[in-house]
């Protein structure tokens, strides 16, 4: 009751500020609204490697829509979803925001690619002001500056390494351990080392070297010796997807007794498929749960409605990218609600700004924005690959960084 | 009746067109094109003003390859060098952005100098190796120089300021775009036309042959090479001030290979054929897009490979070309012209 | 030592399957003068294939190395016979951009057919890994090697004593010349396209092994011109010597120098090796007279 009229008075501040523009234009012309349909876009990567990520993204968010239009859409008007294909180029994504934004008119962004392609998108996007909510690559530099529209939630890749590292000493027994970080040669990298360089500090772990590999890169024999030749026997894994697989086998391969921890990307049946006989257990930090974590009603329901709407192929492609694009739509879904019939992009604008420990579901931590705080950071939670179940499993409960 | 079209005077043969009616169509389109921002809406006009830029870039590029006879696979880090050249100058520099835009043009054109030092040595798929062993150095060097290009994370650079105007919205950058490929299309035609253009063209034809005849092979081979990466940094810089963000990811390999096919495809060696093919294989993108549905709200499983549908099309697009059409559509265009203006005596 | 053999072996095991790449290059280019720029399209498409192959029935892996390689001589034939030889008497350089457009081709194809995610190779070998001078390898990459040198001997009984070898060093050696002596140039060139097929099938079924499938795999195409450089493009064992200079030298530059350098080490060691010899290593001078 004290959101919703938090949410009421926020709607007046809204319309004093944006006072200006809501003359100007007839409140029915905001784009992508007509009294029964929603226009709402999404820019993702559905074609090429990277389809991974965003298929899954996709399929959530028509699993979200079909269950919103089934339940009678919001406030009377029907979801229409527009998924836009960057292929994971950034100056394409720019220019398929530019196409959803000023062509097909949509009225909100559910999803924004990678992280450097919502960079490359950032100008159109704040340009015309349109609310984007990015749950899927967190980059600080997405909300640091903050921009009016843009709305972030999740972890860093900084934090998730942070955290895995220093529940890998206080409850696994890594204390002693010997630490080493082969990463990627990019700002995805310097993230991961980021991460890396806390863990170490913060938790006086013994850092015994730290290998840079070449995006795309395959073979990793070199690597991996060096890596072995420092005496380590934890590996911080600084890889995407695949690469995650391809340690875990070398190090098999030349006999190398170690743990390894990856961020969220090692967190799909992908990587487990790809180790085979490698996979000793692995760790990975993620921010949302695994899809069998089914205890948890956010997932549960996710599940369920997934069951309903999707065909089978759709449903082996879902993977933890699909929950972090439900929560985000879900939180777009409640900025909207709460805007009643006067839909306006400044009014969702003002209901994301003033979520204050929003549910959603237990996918991921209650989301909090405020003015001049577009970041909203979620727990992390550390998993364990279960490879021979084909499964994952959560061991810790969502840890929060506290500076 | 007009039974040829024949040259009769040298100064006939160095002007820039002898026909007065090819000189009236070239401004009427530059007029056409003047005015399409009115009725274009934003987006298109963004697409026009890509493939003005990709035009200037392609323009250089066939100078090298069409006219030298030089292959270059690695224009993509031509084009990388000028973006980020421009990007250093102005966000770094606060040089200012119409200075930035030539400036990027010489600093590529300097990069274009030290590729064409192999090409005194190296010739044919040995020299189109080794331009593509630059553009991936090119790359190496973007990644791991991080205090200077910000490595990966990419730059976002401001839009471009004259006199005080922002080039902000499609229809700025899409003129400043024209205005800019009507002096590449110029400078090219006088280069053409120059001793130095016909210089390349007896390169191309048989480099010793040319040697013998005077032509010093190292000066006109780093030349060509100069004045291609000048053109492609030029392309570079405004694409830069298009996105207003630029990353590695930008300039891949396949960007190199994009630009060849374009060539072949317009014609090698002709300018206006450089033009014909970046709007052929722009657009055949977008008609890819469009016709594959990618909007489809179903997301229905053809537009789930909308690139791998462009891929194959592209492939299919150069092969078709190169086997039934090896002068590409503007030596078609010459076929068709021939027939009708000898028409009954064409052969 | 231990770690200076461990970057050798493992050099090594890298340097055969550029080696194999770089004669599939070569063999191309010594009869037909043309550098084929879809080799790791082919090379892909021939694994994708064997995986294939292996889902649907549950062959050892000699069977499959024996039957994709098969298929990958017609693979080979087909390419000669649709898209090239329409374009014999053609410059070279549409020829090379008919295999770039065929490179772009293929692999959107195969991404149409088997999907973009990454997929683990049903090789048929144990994946246990042996231990060679005390330094793990996996079982395929010992396969590798000795395929390797097998190969290459095979190669060079075929091309010193067979009579379809003999032509094609004759063609190699000067086409006008070879087409006077009754030699079919055609012949030679389909037979040509086939065997470069063949031998990066061979490679492709080795490079999925350790790598799985991934339809970026095609890249490996790319990082082995270095090899067929340094040897010289128109020498087939100059490409096999090259494959395993430019392993070593990936891996030792990323073992003692770092600095992520392994990905550009064989582009840089072309540039040197051009700088000095034009032509490559083991390569043949063109002498050209007007």
């Amino acid at each position: 009751m004290k959101r919703m009229q938090s949410a009421k008075k926020a709607l007046a501040i809204a319309a004093v500020c944006c006072g200006g523009l809501l003359f100007a234009q007839p409140a029915l012309s905001e784009p992508g609204v007509t009294d029964d349909t929603i226009l709402m876009g999404s820019l993702m990567a559905v074609s090429g490697p990277p389809s991974l990520m965003g298929k899954a993204a996709t399929s959530a968010l028509k699993v979200w829509q079909e269950d919103v239009n089934a339940n009678g859409g919001i406030n009377g008007r029907m979801l229409k979803l527009i998924t836009a294909d960057d292929g994971y180029v950034p100056a394409r994504t720019r220019q398929m925001a530019k196409k959803l934004i000023e062509n097909d008119k949509v009225f909100a962004l559910v999803g924004t690619s990678g992280s450097s392609h919502l960079l490359a998108a950032m100008s159109v996007i704040d340009k015309h002001k349109v609310p984007a909510i990015n749950t899927m690559a967190v980059n600080s530099a997405h909300f640091n500056p903050p921009r009016d529209s843009v709305f972030v939630a999740g972890a860093t890749y900084c934090q998730e390494i942070e955290i895995a590292m220093t529940y890998a000493a206080k409850n696994l027994g890594k204390q002693d351990a010997k630490f080493v970080l082969i990463y990627q040669d990019d700002e995805f990298g310097k993230d991961m080392k980021c991460g890396y360089d806390n863990g170490i500090k913060n938790n006086g772990l013994a850092d015994v070297g730290q290998f840079k590999f070449k995006r795309g890169q395959k073979d990793f024999s070199a690597e991996i010796l060096k890596a072995k030749a420092t005496g380590a026997n934890v590996l911080i894994s600084g890889g995407i997807v695949a690469e995650h697989a391809i340690f875990l086998k070398e190090a098999r391969k030349i006999g190398w007794d170690m743990t390894l921890i990856g961020m969220h990307g090692a967190h799909l049946s992908a990587v487990q498929a790809l180790s085979g006989e490698a996979d000793n257990g692995y760790y990975t930090a993620d921010y949302v749960p695994p899809l069998s974590a089914t205890d948890i009603p956010g997932v549960k329901k996710f599940m369920e409605l997934s069951e309903k709407y999707l065909t089978e192929k759709e449903l082996k492609g879902l993977n933890r990218y699909a929950l972090s694009s439900y929560a985000a739509a879900l939180m777009m879904e409640h900025a909207m609600r709460e805007c009643g019939k006067e839909l306006t992009r400044a009014c969702v604008i003002q209901n994301l700004e003033n979520m204050n420990g929003f549910d959603v579901g237990g996918v991921m931590s209650p989301i909090t924005y405020g003015k001049g705080n577009r970041f909203s950071v979620s727990g992390i939670m550390v998993i364990q690959s279960n490879g021979l179940g084909k499964d994952f499993k959560r061991i810790s409960d969502p840890i929060v960084l506290t500076e | 009746m007009r039974s040829g079209h024949f040259i009769e005077s040298y100064d006939k043969l160095v002007n820039l067109t002898d026909n007065p009616v090819k000189m009236a169509w070239s401004w009427i389109l530059v007029l056409v094109l003047a005015l399409a921002p009115l009725v274009l809406d934003s987006f298109w006009t963004s697409i026009c003003a890509t493939v003005l830029i990709t035009a200037i870039g392609i323009i250089g590029l066939n100078l090298l390859v069409g006219t030298t006879g030089q292959i270059s696979l690695g224009h993509s880090g031509f084009l990388a060098v000028g973006a980020y050249a421009t990007a250093i100058l102005t966000m770094d520099y606060q040089v200012p952005g119409i200075i930035a835009i030539l400036l990027s043009g010489f600093i590529a054109a300097f990069f274009g100098l030290i590729v064409g030092i192999p090409s005194l040595r190296l010739k044919g798929l040995y020299l189109a190796i080794t331009t593509m062993a630059f553009a991936i150095i090119i790359n190496h060097v973007i990644l791991n120089a991080e205090d200077i290009t910000r490595g990966s994370e990419g730059f976002i650079i401001d839009p471009l300021q004259v006199f005080g105007f922002s080039f902000e919205s499609d229809a700025s950058i899409y003129y400043l775009s024209l205005i800019i490929l009507v002096l590449t299309v110029l400078g090219a035609l006088n280069l053409m036309r120059s001793h130095i253009g016909r210089a390349w063209v007896g390169i191309r034809d048989h480099d010793i042959a040319a040697k013998v005849m005077g032509i010093n092979l190292t000066t006109y081979k780093l030349l060509a090479f100069m004045v291609s990466a000048f053109f492609a940094g030029i392309a570079g810089s405004i694409l830069a001030f298009q996105l207003q963000y630029i990353n590695v990811d930008n300039f891949s390999l396949l960007l190199g290979i994009e630009a060849l096919s374009m060539i072949i495809v317009g014609g090698l060696g002709s300018i206006s054929g450089s033009i014909v093919g970046v709007i052929f294989i722009i657009f055949l993108n977008e008609l890819v897009r469009i016709t594959t549905g990618i909007f489809a709200d179903d997301g229905g499983t053809m537009s789930l490979y909308i690139h791998e549908m462009k891929g194959l099309l592209y492939g299919v697009v150069i092969v078709l070309f190169l086997r039934f059409e090896p002068d590409g559509i503007m030596g078609k265009w010459r076929d068709i012209k021939n027939y009708w203006s000898n028409w009954p005596f064409h052969h | 030592m231990e770690y200076f053999l461990a970057l050798t072996t493992s050099g090594i095991a890298v340097g055969v399957l550029y080696g194999m790449l770089g004669m599939a290059y070569a063999v191309i280019y010594k009869s037909t003068g043309v550098v084929n720029f879809a080799q790791g399209e082919v090379m892909m498409l021939t694994a994708y294939t064997a995986y294939a192959i292996a889902s649907l029935w549950d062959v050892g892996f000699w069977t499959l190395l024996i039957s994709v390689t098969i298929i990958a001589i017609f693979v080979g034939l087909f390419i000669e016979f649709v898209f090239i030889r329409p374009m014999l008497g053609q410059e070279v350089f549409s020829i090379v951009m008919v295999t770039i457009g065929l490179a772009v081709a293929i692999r959107a194809i195969v991404v149409m057919i088997w999907d973009a995610d990454p997929i683990p190779f049903p090789s048929g070998l144990p994946g246990d890994t042996v231990s060679v001078l005390g330094v793990g390898m996996y079982k395929s990459q010992v396969y590798s090697i000795i395929v390797f040198l097998a190969l290459v001997f095979i190669m060079w009984v075929f091309l010193r004593f067979s009579r379809i070898g003999i032509a094609m060093r004759a063609t190699a050696n000067l086409q006008t010349t070879a087409l006077l002596m009754g030699i079919n140039v055609k012949r030679v060139f389909a037979i040509a396209w086939g065997l470069s097929a063949m031998i990066s099938a061979v490679a492709g079924i080795f490079i999925a092994s350790v790598q799985d499938l991934m339809p970026d795999m095609w890249f490996n195409g790319l990082k082995a011109f270095p090899a067929v450089i340094v040897g010289g493009l128109d020498s087939v064992f100059g490409a096999a010597l090259g494959g395993i200079i430019i392993g070593l030298v990936e891996n030792y530059a990323e073992g003692y120098i770092g600095f992520n350098l392994k990905e550009i080490a064989g582009f840089i060691v072309i540039l040197i090796v051009l700088m000095i010899r034009p032509y490559g290593l083991f390569g043949k001078e063109e002498i050209e007279r007007v």
